[in-house]
């Protein structure tokens, strides 16, 4: 990061209730900005407002918590937009436009004229209207921290009558998978491929929405990348469709049991709670809500967590963009993962993620059901920039000995619905080839070879090792996706990123 | 645990699973596999349970035998799913090759991706995308490598070239092996890129390469094999050889580089090719340098044939032999050699008889490619203004652009002001002459004018403008109007009175009133602007717009209410933002 172009906002946060005086310094630089942004065209569209110098005023408070101005837009008045920072971790963003993004261009817009000149801004009093608001959003999140501390109250007998439909969801879910396997992986089918969508369709109907997305892992598969069956690939190919198909029919077999073993349990006793021990909850669909997470006591406070890679692709089965971030928390070492789905129909106003190159500094952590890899969210983050010490975290969190991890790897490998692709944090000695083929080595001369297979979606990444600067490639950690080949009984690495003692080398996107 | 015996159940397993599991119930190939999975289950409990696990699915029916065979296959899978192999046996060694990117900068991936994009795929906007992320250093982060290394294969070639030029070679010496494992012999002009690219980052590696290409390659790889020689003899003998090679741009590509090697043995390649049919060649590949006996090799051919030619009564013979002379003028130019321009000037005298020559081409095109010539020799101009009246019409223009540039404002003024004719009638050479005089005076024609107006504009003589407001030549007046001019003041208030007499003239007017500063300009152009954004077409406000940019700080209440409009489409109120922008960045100065 390009610390000269960080401009920081010290925001004092007085709660009137508890007298506790809260003092938080949040930096803001480009990337903050981009990341804020909803997608790339309202990051352009706010940087081009401030090349055409379309502010007309431009403010700061006293206490610098909040930015304020006003842009000349295409209406008769101009634009009135703030960048409110009272809550540090959830900046609040306003404009007088009709935009239905948040922030819009003209919050973006003041940002960015934040960044590269903070010295333009005027400190001036915030305007009644503005304070009156900040007022009360100050005041929604007391109440919602009250809200959120009284239990939900459950309607028992609508959970029932759901569990009952999800009971018959899977009943048709194993009807399907067992009618795949009697018709052979051979024999699929455009036409096949078809009848199981649109039945599987009925499983959302269930509230199996996890399950109808398996389903449809299974026949996308077979598919191009426009998403239409594909009966023109090559035998190696085919051979490798195969393989993963008979994977995914063991794993949409191993729901069946499993999501019904579960179900029924819940449903001899609906007041149980969703399953905190394993993650099938959410192979079934669950959504969990962050109220949900904290009721299971799955979060960590005061967490810090390092970003070290970071995909964004157009999940075809699931018919939506997925956005993965891959984090490291710096105070357990663990590495989580962050997901957003922006279903192709909302995606224009669900905000896209970004690659992050700061610290994200979280107050609560909600971490999902699991074991590696979990699925994390957060209500409120604050930014700040990385340390020396921060990239030291990630080398102590590391796995120096391969085999012990290699070990670890295959026993959370051999559940059926566990991460397949696990990331893992490897500190290793050497980076050199073998026969051509890349090759880390741990300081007991332990290996993993490195290769490209599995996540089509990401880019290549091996070859890119031949262009890491010398520094990169002995004494460090590389963050590897692993993957079990069945078909070459092999446990290979796929290189996503080098974390040296002051970066992270991105390998993929 | 010996995995020999569950990589084998797999097999079968994926076998029957492809098949469809109708076919497992009582299928022998894995009920043979049964007897040696109880034996090792006798070591390993393990193996006994996957031999069950065959037999029930082996004993299955046509009911049961997907379930089976779907739970056979869980649990072999997650046997092996423990045993998969890790290590890699034999020597480590280390990577060669590393970065030399001297200044990394990973980009989020919201810029990546749509960059990688434009490198990989087809289609419009690609360009801009490039340079814009060249021109902010995006192509620093590593990731962008391998793409820009396809890039240079992109069928579009202005990107390619883009690539080749400004991004790869900051690279060095880390994508010598990409482009040399990718680079073909027989390959078209990407590949020809590749080894320029090679030779431009290290010349030594590339060596070989250029050897073998100059031998082998395709014509498109010859000319960049032939670009990367140098000067040294076994260069000199490679460009002998490709002299004579079949294909013109790589006979051409040898010219080139032959023009620059100063020896007789050049020399003489050389002369053989304006001898021959390669001329055109030659005096293509002579446009840069070239050594002065080619020039007088070419002078004195030119001199013989320009005596043979008005002798030939073959026409087509009479216009091959104009156009050898064409090709030979070319190559007297950039540096003109005081006997070249003496044999031109000679030219000059008889333009006459030489018009007289009316083949295809013909003896104008000689009279023209000889004022070009000269005009193009410091020298030559103030000989050319002189014989102005001696030359044809159709070389008035190029003499007029070399008036404008050189000549005082006075002696311009007096040289060219007799060809402002308003009464010469179409289609003669007077009317030729006036018409290039007057698009030649209204500087803002950047499209006619762009060449010249912009580095030699400086202030017309007044007369000029004096001379329009006395013809009541409006057109003329405004697009020569200057500052503190009274007389302009005094006849654009007559015509502000009279608008009818400004016809389609207003947008000019205008610009008139603020240079020369009237008092009426804001009102005028913001009656106008108003006007104009009330029509329906973009098109109409967007001169006014412009105008409204050169307007003073009064205007800017006027323009804002303006701004202000809501019925106003966003577009014409963006224009007139950047416009309220402007204004106030330029006042405030």
């Amino acid at each position: 990061m390009a610390s000269d172009r960080l401009g920081s906002i010290r925001t004092t946060f007085d709660d009137a209730r508890d007298l506790q005086e809260v003092t938080v310094v949040i930096s803001i630089d480009e990337s903050f900005v981009d990341s804020a942004a909803p997608n790339a065209e309202a990051a352009k569209n706010g940087r081009t407002l401030v090349l055409k110098k379309k502010y007309l005023q431009m403010s700061i408070s006293g206490d610098s918590s909040i930015l304020f101005g006003e842009c000349q837009g295409s209406g008769k008045e101009p634009y009135r937009c703030s960048c409110d920072f009272i809550r540090p971790g959830a900046p609040t963003y306003r404009c007088s436009c009709p935009s239905r993004q948040f922030p819009c261009k003209h919050s973006i817009g003041l940002m960015y004229a934040y960044v590269q000149n903070a010295s333009s801004f005027k400190t001036a009093e915030v305007p009644e209207d503005l304070q009156s608001k900040r007022e009360k959003v100050v005041a929604r999140a007391e109440k919602q921290k009250e809200v959120s501390a009284v239990p939900k109250q459950v309607n028992k007998a609508a959970l029932a009558k759901k569990i009952k439909m999800q009971l018959e969801g899977i009943n048709l879910l194993e009807q399907l998978t067992i009618e795949l396997a009697r018709i052979g992986i051979g024999n699929m089918n455009a036409k096949l491929a078809s009848t199981i969508e649109s039945r599987a369709k009925q499983l959302g109907d269930a509230y199996l929405p996890g399950a109808q997305n398996a389903l449809h892992a299974y026949t996308s598969l077979f598919s191009d990348s426009s998403g239409k069956f594909d009966d023109k690939v090559s035998t190696s190919v085919r051979e490798a469709i195969y393989s993963d198909a008979l994977d995914q029919l063991g794993r949409l077999h191993a729901l069946v049991k499993q999501g019904r073993a579960y179900l029924e349990k819940r449903l001899e006793d609906p007041e149980l709670k969703p399953e905190i021990e394993s993650p099938i909850a959410a192979w079934l669909g669950h959504a969990w809500q962050l109220s949900e997470l904290k009721e299971a006591g799955l979060t960590q406070e005061n967490a810090e967590l390092l970003q070290v890679a970071f995909n964004s692709h157009d999940d075809l089965a699931r018919r939506e963009f997925v956005d993965t971030g891959i984090w490291v928390e710096l105070s357990t070492g663990k590495v989580l993962t962050t997901k957003t789905y922006r279903p192709y129909k909302a995606a224009k106003f669900i905000k896209s993620e970004d690659s992050f190159f700061q610290i994200a500094q979280v107050p609560m952590l909600c971490i999902y059901p699991g074991d590696l890899n979990t699925r994390c969210r957060w209500e409120e983050m604050i930014p700040r920039p990385t340390a020396k010490e921060d990239f030291e975290k990630v080398r102590k969190a590391s796995a120096s000995d391969f085999a012990a991890l290699a070990k670890a790897v295959k026993n959370n490998l051999k559940g059926p619905l566990s991460e397949k692709q696990p990331v893992c944090l490897l500190e290793f000695k050497t980076l050199g080839i073998i026969d051509g083929v890349f090759v880390i080595e741990d300081k007991a001369g332990n290996r993993f070879s490195l290769n490209d297979r599995g996540m089509a979606e990401e880019p290549s990444s091996v070859e890119l090792l031949r262009l890491v600067p010398v520094e990169a490639i002995r004494d460090q950690v590389l963050v590897g996706r692993f993957r079990h080949d069945l078909d070459r009984c092999r446990l290979e690495v796929k290189p996503l990123s080098i974390v040296t003692d002051c970066e992270v080398i991105r390998l993929t996107l | 645990m010996s995995i020999a015996i569950l990589n084998e159940v797999y097999s079968e397993v994926r076998r029957l699973a492809v098949a469809g599991s109708l076919v497992a119930p009582g299928d022998f190939r894995i009920k043979k596999l049964i007897e040696p999975l109880k034996k090792a289950g006798a070591k390993a409990p393990i193996f006994s349970k996957v031999a069950e696990s065959v037999e029930d699915l082996v004993n299955s029916n046509e009911q049961s035998s997907a379930s089976s065979l779907l739970i056979l296959s869980s649990l072999v899978c997650s046997i092996l799913y423990t045993q998969g192999a890790t290590g890699v046996d034999g020597k480590l060694e280390g990577i060669q090759s590393t970065s030399v990117l001297t200044q990394r900068n990973q980009i989020s991936a919201r810029m990546l991706k749509p960059l990688i994009e434009a490198l990989t795929s087809t289609g419009s906007g690609r360009l801009d995308a490039i340079r814009s992320a060249i021109d902010h250093g995006l192509f620093a982060d590593l990731r962008l490598v391998r793409p820009a290394l396809l890039a240079i294969d992109d069928s579009y070639s202005e990107i390619g070239d883009l690539i080749a030029e400004r991004v790869l070679p900051t690279y060095g010496k880390a994508i010598l092996a990409d482009l040399k494992s990718a680079y073909e012999i027989k390959g078209k002009v990407g590949h020809a890129r590749r080894l320029k690219l090679m030779h431009t980052i290290d010349p030594v590696f590339a060596r070989e390469t250029v050897k073998e290409s100059l031998v082998g390659g395709s014509p498109d790889v010859k000319v960049a094999a032939i670009e990367c020689l140098g000067g040294d003899a076994e260069d000199f003998s490679y460009l002998i050889e490709q002299s004579k090679a079949s294909a013109k741009n790589v006979r051409q590509a040898a010219y080139c580089a032959l023009c620059k090697v100063a020896n007789e043995e050049s020399l003489a390649i050389l002369i053989k090719g304006i001898d021959g049919k390669d001329l055109e060649l030659v005096a293509r590949a002579a446009s840069d340098s070239k050594p002065p006996e080619l020039v007088d090799a070419a002078l004195d051919r030119a001199r013989k044939l320009l005596v043979e030619v008005p002798s030939n009564s073959d026409k087509k013979k009479q216009g091959d032999q104009v156009g050898r002379i064409l090709e030979l003028i070319s190559i007297l130019r950039n540096p003109m050699k005081p006997e070249s321009r003496h044999f031109l000037r000679e030219c000059v005298e008889m333009s006459k008889e030489l018009q007289k020559i009316k083949s295809t081409p013909g003896g104008l095109d000689i009279v023209e490619s000889v004022v070009e010539a000269l005009a193009a020799d410091s020298a030559s101009i103030d000989y050319l203004i002189q014989h102005r009246d001696h030359l044809p019409v159709e070389c008035f223009h190029e003499i007029f652009v070399q008036g404008l540039e050189v000549l005082p404002p006075k002696k311009f003024y007096n040289t060219f002001s007799p060809y402002i004719n308003r009464s010469a009638k179409k289609n003669t050479p007077e009317h030729r002459r006036n018409t290039i005089v007057r698009e030649g005076l209204f500087g803002d024609n950047e499209y006619h004018w762009g060449r010249i107006r912009k580095e030699a504009r400086k202030p017309m003589d007044v007369d000029w403008l004096n001379d329009a407001i006395a013809a009541d030549d409006l057109e003329l007046a405004v697009a020569l109007a200057q500052p503190n001019h009274a007389g302009l003041v005094k006849y654009i208030d007559t015509k502000l009175t009279d608008p009818k007499a400004m016809s389609n003239l207003e947008s000019s007017v205008a610009s008139a009133m603020i240079v020369i500063g009237h008092p009426k300009t804001n009102a005028f152009v913001i009656e106008k602007l108003a006007a104009s954004l009330k029509k329906k077409s973009a098109y109409e406000s967007y001169p006014w717009c412009n105008l409204a940019t050169r307007l003073n700080a009064d205007a800017l209440p006027a323009l804002e209410s303006l701004a202000g409009d809501a019925k106003l489409a966003e577009s014409a109120s963006n224009r007139l933002i950047d416009a309220i922008s402007e204004i106030r960045e330029r006042t405030k100065k």
